[in-house]
């Protein structure tokens, strides 16, 4: 791959590909996350392939570099703030119990996929709002909506994803 | 006494989110995708301390290295590698004028040599009178006031309000200088010498690029705004913790010693430096924080309704009265301003302005 050869590359990506994205999946929990980091990471290695050395390991080379990405990406504190966590929370009284028992990753799935059989509307309205932070006045400019119209929807959007975050599902979620 | 005793039990959850002890069982789990709550909270605090932890590190690097022996699942990563190669290939187009680019190297290269060789013979020859290593300057910036600086390298930049910036007289390989306060950096291109300004928590590094740092003594975040080009941001320790790009802004809480960075628009950051107090959709809390400094007084938000209001304005030598009566206009606040006392030393105590809501036109906004 030295001499720039493509071949080997492709290669190079599918014997370590797979490894990777399922490597940066387990600690990213992010689809989107975990491919744009296996793409940013072998971009990396094609630009320096010239400087490879062939003594070292490619999967330590690899991992290196991966590392490297991965944690730049998980130190961040608002990779960890994003606002499922802040539903759950707003939707949950956590017993100690709870916080040593529940499975909090299936409840954080739960989220998703209540968000995502949301009306289109009310979907949009609870992503801006409470992914993107924007305010009530702001959304309703943005969707020239009136901002009475876009606090309903908002209401009615938290209203079923706290019916569907009752005590029976989370009651179903211990580990 | 109840106010004193929750703070203690808030610190002493801090303290205990600080020094997590590290566990690879609770790792384990949480890769694998079935944690508890109580499991996130460590692996959140483990991978967002500032400073890593070691045996994370190793833990890391073992799980990759036993990680290729596992049996996966199906993935189709052929989408993923069609990106690569289509990036590749964007990248690989204006490859003819890299070539040229590189004949150019070349060719400079052996035009230098000789320029090198007589400046090394200056350096050789000087070399035995070492500058001495210990002559720091210093530049103090009091309360309300702004000064431009100019640094031995031809770095120029500004010191905010009651500021500090220390620097060698003559500087060595590595350009350092040490902030407490506000200031904003216009460096001055070397890729030799990379420009470091060191904070309390954090260390910046730049080769050549115009940026701002705010770090005061008395508060508990530590903030990096780019303009222009990229800065590298460690931590004292020289743990990485990521590249700015234009536009972008590190916040650190030295408080729960955690990190974020954010898209900004860093011009509102930047005009300090031509006397202009400017708040893009600022929150009230960030606007009470940088009046503060601006003009010397203590800002106190009594309500918390008020933290809902965002502001959008710009002002040029208003007097803090001016100003407070404005951003009354744009949000339902009232202000007022404490008499000031004077202390048994005959001084008087620092300004004091309280905000409050004005119920009676929450309605009209």
């Amino acid at each position: 791959m030295k001499k720039g050869d493509s071949k080997a590359f492709d290669i190079l990506f599918s014997s370590y590909g797979k490894r990777l994205y399922y490597f940066a999946y387990g600690y990213l929990k992010s689809t989107e996350e975990a491919e744009g980091l296996v793409q940013e990471v072998f971009l990396r290695i094609w630009r320096n392939r010239n400087t490879l050395k062939p003594a070292l390991s490619f999967r330590a080379y690899l991992f290196k570099i991966a590392y490297h990405h991965i944690l730049v990406i998980l130190r961040q504190n608002s990779f960890w703030c994003s606002y499922r966590h802040d539903i759950v929370e707003e939707n949950i009284h956590f017993t100690e119990d709870m916080n040593e028992r529940l499975n909090y990753q299936m409840l954080l799935d739960k989220v998703d996929a209540i968000i995502a059989q949301l009306p289109p509307r009310q979907k949009e309205i609870l992503i801006k709002r409470k992914k993107e932070g924007i305010p009530v006045k702001e959304i309703a400019c943005q969707l020239e909506l009136s901002p009475k119209t876009v606090e309903n929807h908002l209401t009615a959007a938290l209203k079923k994803v706290k019916d569907g975050l009752g005590e029976e599902f989370v009651s179903s979620m211990f580990i | 006494m109840a106010l004193i005793h929750m703070y203690y039990i808030i610190l002493n959850r801090t303290e205990h989110l600080i020094r997590m002890k590290f566990s690879s069982e609770i790792i384990e789990r949480f890769f694998g995708g079935r944690y508890s709550r109580a499991d996130y909270m460590v692996a959140k605090s483990l991978f967002t301390d500032i400073e890593l932890n070691d045996d994370l590190v190793k833990h890391l690097e073992d799980h990759w290295s036993e990680f290729n022996t596992e049996p996966l699942p199906d993935v189709d990563t052929n989408p993923m590698l069609e990106r690569v190669h289509r990036q590749i290939l964007h990248e690989t187009i204006p490859g003819r004028s890299n070539n040229l680019l590189s004949l150019f190297q070349k060719a400079a290269a052996i035009l230098i040599i000789p320029l090198l060789l007589g400046f090394l013979s200056v350096f050789y020859f000087q070399s035995d009178k070492k500058p001495g290593e210990a002559a720091i300057a210093e530049i103090q910036c009091p309360l309300g006031v702004r000064t431009k600086f100019v640094l031995p390298d031809g770095t120029t930049g500004f010191l905010n309000s009651s500021s500090t910036l220390e620097y060698p007289v003559v500087f060595g390989n590595e350009r350092k200088v040490t902030l407490m306060g506000e200031a904003y950096f216009d460096v001055r291109h070397d890729e030799e010498r990379p420009f470091v300004v060191k904070t309390a928590h954090l260390n910046t590094k730049v080769m050549g690029t115009q940026f701002n740092v705010i770090a005061y003594e008395n508060e508990n975040t530590e903030e990096i705004i780019l303009r222009e080009g990229e800065v590298e941001v460690y931590s004292r320790k020289g743990q990485r913790l990521g590249t700015l790009e234009s536009d972008q802004k590190l916040e650190f809480d030295r408080d729960n010693r955690r990190y974020g960075i954010s898209q900004v628009e860093s011009a509102q950051y930047i005009s300090w430096t031509e006397g202009k107090l400017v708040f893009r959709n600022e929150s009230m809390e960030d606007v009470a924080r940088r009046l503060g400094r601006w003009y010397n007084v203590d800002i106190d938000i009594q309500d918390p309704e008020l933290f809902d209001y965002s502001f959008r304005a710009t002002f040029m030598d208003e007097p803090l009265e001016e100003v407070l009566k404005l951003l009354s206009l744009t949000a339902p606040m009232s202000f007022k301003e404490q008499q000031r006392v004077s202390t048994n030393q005959n001084l008087f105590k620092k300004r004091k302005v309280i905000l409050r809501i004005d119920s009676e036109r929450v309605n009209a906004f």
